[in-house]
């Protein structure tokens, strides 16, 4: 077994590389949002303002956890059909989990080992920052006591993998075949036909429904996002009017952009672009929809918090690092899913090409979707967290340099993920267009 | 007007060519294949795997370039078109199937099958009921709001069939379209490509299977890269010609079983059932040898050689049928000369091929020699034979005055300034093997 593993090891140096890099990172992220919690814990107060101060490192934290764990998942899964190799060749379900530990809990480990490290040296890093920002306050924490809680979520993360393992090995062992003939495809649920365009004779499915909804969210999303420019707004009608916004835009992407696809289809069919563009993105979202959420959730999250705590300037020093952290890893998180949906596409780019769209219209196909995507899913959470931004600058919560430094770090992270994506679609069209070999690999 | 859609000149494929030759030799994954499609066409490509098949369909299908050689689509040659013209080219002229269907994951059949053609900015309404008709004859139109991860391995390449016949395509390019269907389904993908064709559609087919190819009117077998055996269908039977296709691949099987590699002549052999065309479309570009003479091995493997023994003169025409010229039929020779010009900078120079027009009592046959200094042979061959040659640029005087190929471009270049013209003669990048 330990051969096997060493072997897969070796084959797939760059995956395992980039996978355990993620891993240090979010890993090193979570130690030092543990280790700031752990120094909140140290300052005397009441319950509830150590509650409102440790609030942002405790959701730093989680993030950490749920990303590490989405990443690790997300890998487990992509190797169904190494497993059922394992099951067929007469390993029980049982060795399957020590292969699993073997490969993942390995890197696991080290990225845990290597994170204590990182992670000290990140706080090291925040505290001197904070210094020279003349603030009076810094985190010194207690390093036994923030190993022993990064342990508990290092453990957590490893019985929480395990659990999702055992899931997949049953199911794996109960449809052996199913998954050995198994090919990877696209499932998106989101998009469905809502009406027949086509025969006439054939039933009609009705899309009044979806229409009705599809207004309601608009007006929903609308109503909200112009609520919330209202400076004065009381904490709890400011949080249901930031989440009905932000429900809006999910099912504006979920529901509108597909309904409206299909309302509009006819005149889609003569702008060949813009419909393959609008269908490229709706794959593209619903790939993408876990880390859209969570993005979409979390920025605005941060400053709502801030906003519903008592104002104090430790808030303002803890919001930069816990800010930028989440956002760090949500964005790697990002790269890692993109780069598999990047190599998922290049078999589609190379068939539109072979059945005759030119490099360049492929590629206003690819800066189409984009531009869909960055408007849900960074400008609109951009929007509202502008929007929640003033709300914290008038009402004294945030400085403006505080304010500036966090939207100049969404901006920046975002504008290079968008970099990012430009330059690998350009590079995987230029790549298919002249290699064949896509065309014919299944 | 020619019926000629797509003709390949010596056309040469190496994957990861290794030009300082580190690795002792290059891997060919096409060696110097000739070949044409005619309007009407069903020609079948078959081999072992690693042949070159897919390899010889994905060049003539404008969709990989070609590492020596030359195609000509439509008379056109496909080195001299851009990418976006070759994009052009393949939407207007041709239709593939593919062994995994490739389908647009994200697109529902209706649009998978309408892709190709939204291109053209067709009426919505006309686009519409066209889809529906290819699918109604494909027996597709339930799942055209589908999409296809929903839809069976049949029923995805019916689709495949579907968007490759949207745009009324001239030919069709199939690469193992079978590979992934039961025999069922099968037979009725091929019996719609059977009235395709019927209909006019010219197909070229990939496949490994003898029964998929016994649907063909042609069939050509590819080994290591070049086309061994040529059989033709013509009135015969489906069996009698399925029952030839499996000898072929039989005797291939069991060469490969107990010999490890072909000799040097194996790769001569050629295996028609009937010759079906005689004279190439235009000059071919050959080397010639004389039977028992010493040859340039280098120059017999670049292009097609043409042998020329005491009574006949033995060559595979761009076809790949065997033609044999009887020399007592032979009426007279002209001799002619093309100059090709090598654009490489300071190094820049011209080039000479001799033009050899053998006229006979029924045929004319167009050769373009690439022979060296040993052209003289040749032609010294034809007046022993005592062939009446007529030489009006005077080859024969110039070779018997300057034997050596430098000395005699150089004449050429001093004396034959109209074949140097712009226009007449060919433009060529050296490296990229590009007209310009």
């Amino acid at each position: 077994m330990f051969t096997f593993v060493k072997k897969v090891y070796k084959n797939r140096k760059k995956d395992y590389y980039i996978l355990l890099i993620i891993l240090t990172l979010i890993a090193s992220f979570e130690f030092c949002s543990l280790a700031i919690y752990s120094s909140l814990n140290r300052i005397s107060g009441h319950i509830i303002t150590k509650l409102e101060f440790t609030s942002l490192p405790t959701l730093s934290t989680f993030v950490g956890l749920i990303l590490s764990t989405f990443v690790l998942k997300y890998f487990i899964e992509n190797k169904k059909q190494e497993f059922s190799i394992l099951l067929l060749s007469g390993r029980k379900p049982k060795d399957l989990f020590m292969y699993v530990l073997y490969q993942f809990g390995f890197l696991s480990l080290f990225a845990f080992i290597i994170g204590i490290g990182i992670g000290s040296v990140f706080i090291i890093g925040i505290n001197s920052i904070i210094k020279n920002f003349h603030f009076t306050f810094l985190f010194h924490y207690s390093l036994m006591d923030t190993i022993f809680i990064y342990l508990y979520f290092f453990i957590f993360t490893n019985i929480f993998i395990l659990t999702i393992c055992s899931h997949q090995f049953v199911n794996l062992d109960k449809n052996l075949v199913y998954y050995l003939n198994h090919k990877e495809s696209s499932h998106n649920d989101g998009y469905k036909m809502y009406f027949s365009v086509f025969l006439e004779d054939q039933k009609k499915k009705n899309p009044i429904y979806n229409i009705i909804l599809s207004f309601f969210v608009c007006f929903i999303t609308i109503y909200s996002s112009i609520k919330l420019l209202d400076n004065h707004l009381a904490s709890p009608f400011l949080i249901l009017y930031y989440f009905l916004a932000l429900i809006g835009i999910i099912l504006i992407v979920k529901k509108t952009v597909p309904l409206l696809y299909h309302l509009l289809h006819n005149y889609l069919i003569k702008h060949p672009i813009l419909l393959n563009a609008l269908a490229c993105f709706q794959d593209f979202s619903s790939t993408m929809m876990t880390l859209i959420v969570l993005n979409a959730s979390l920025v605005p999250t941060v400053l709502f918090i801030v906003i519903s705590s008592r104002k104090d300037t430790i808030l303002q020093i803890i919001i930069m690092p816990c800010f930028i952290m989440i956002l760090i890893m949500i964005v790697l998180c990002f790269v890692l899913r993109y780069s598999i949906y990047n190599n998922a596409i290049r078999k589609s780019v190379t068939t539109i090409y072979a059945i005759g769209y030119t490099p360049h219209q492929i590629q206003i196909i690819f800066v189409l979707k984009n531009m869909l995507f960055a408007l849900f899913a960074i400008l609109i959470p951009l929007l509202l967290f502008t929007q929640l931004s003033y709300i914290a600058l008038i009402h004294h919560y945030l400085s403006i340099e505080v304010i500036i430094c966090l939207s100049l770090s969404y901006i920046i992270l975002y504008f290079m993920i968008l970099i990012y994506i430009f330059v690998k679609e350009n590079q995987s069209i230029k790549e298919v267009t002249n290699y064949v070999k896509y065309l014919n690999r299944s | 007007m020619s019926n000629i859609l797509i003709e390949a000149n010596n056309i040469s494929k190496i994957y990861d060519p290794d030009i300082l030759l580190k690795r002792g030799k290059n891997f060919y994954a096409l060696d110097n294949v000739n070949f044409v499609l005619e309007k009407g066409d069903f020609i079948c490509i078959m081999g072992p795997s690693g042949s070159g098949k897919s390899t010889l369909l994905n060049c003539l299908s404008t969709l990989d370039s070609l590492s020596t050689g030359h195609i000509l689509l439509k008379g056109t040659d496909m080195t001299t078109l851009n990418k976006n013209e070759l994009c052009e080219f393949r939407y207007k002229t041709l239709g593939f199937v593919f062994q995994n269907h490739n389908l647009i994951p994200y697109l529902n059949i209706f649009d998978n099958i309408a892709t190709p053609a939204i291109l053209g900015h067709i009426n919505a309404k006309e686009l519409k009921e066209k889809v529906i008709h290819i699918a109604r004859d494909l027996e597709i139109e339930k799942i055209l709001d589908k999409f296809p991860h929903e839809c069976s391995g049949g029923e995805c390449q019916r689709v495949a069939i579907a968007r490759a016949l949207i745009n009324d395509p001239e030919i069709i390019f199939c690469d193992e379209p079978t590979g992934n269907l039961d025999s069922k389904n099968s037979h009725k993908l091929l019996s719609i490509l059977t009235k395709l064709h019927q209909q006019g559609t010219t197909i070229l087919l990939v496949t490994h299977d003898a029964m998929i190819a016994s649907y063909s009117q042609t069939m050509m077998y590819l080994y290591d890269g070049s086309i061994k055996t040529v059989v033709h269908r013509h009135n015969g039977s489906q069996l009698n010609y399925y029952q030839r296709i499996n000898e072929i691949v039989l005797e291939d099987s069991i060469l490969k079983q107990f010999t490890h590699s072909t000799s040097f002549e194996d790769k001569e052999k050629i295996d028609t059932m009937k010759t079906k065309h005689k004279k190439s479309p235009s000059y071919q570009i050959v080397y010639m040898y004389i039977h028992g003479y010493k040859y340039d091995k280098d120059l017999y493997q670049k292009y097609t050689p043409v042998m020329l023994n005491d009574r006949e003169i033995i060559y595979r025409n761009k076809y790949n049928d065997e033609i044999i010229i009887d020399l007592s039929s032979i009426k007279e020779i002209h001799l002619n000369l093309k100059a090709q010009f090598a654009n490489f900078g300071i190094y820049s120079q011209f080039t000479f091929d001799v033009l050899i027009d053998i006229i006979c009592h029924d045929d004319i046959y167009k050769f373009r020699a690439k022979n060296k200094d040993d052209m003289i042979q040749i032609i010294h061959y034809f007046q022993d034979l005592h062939i009446p040659i007529i030489d009006s640029k005077k080859i024969i005087e110039t070779y018997q005055q300057f034997p050596k190929d430098y000395e005699r471009t150089k004449y050429y270049i001093r004396t034959h300034k109209d074949l140097m013209k712009y226009g007449v003669c060919d433009n060529l990048n050296p490296i990229t093997n590009k007209k310009m």
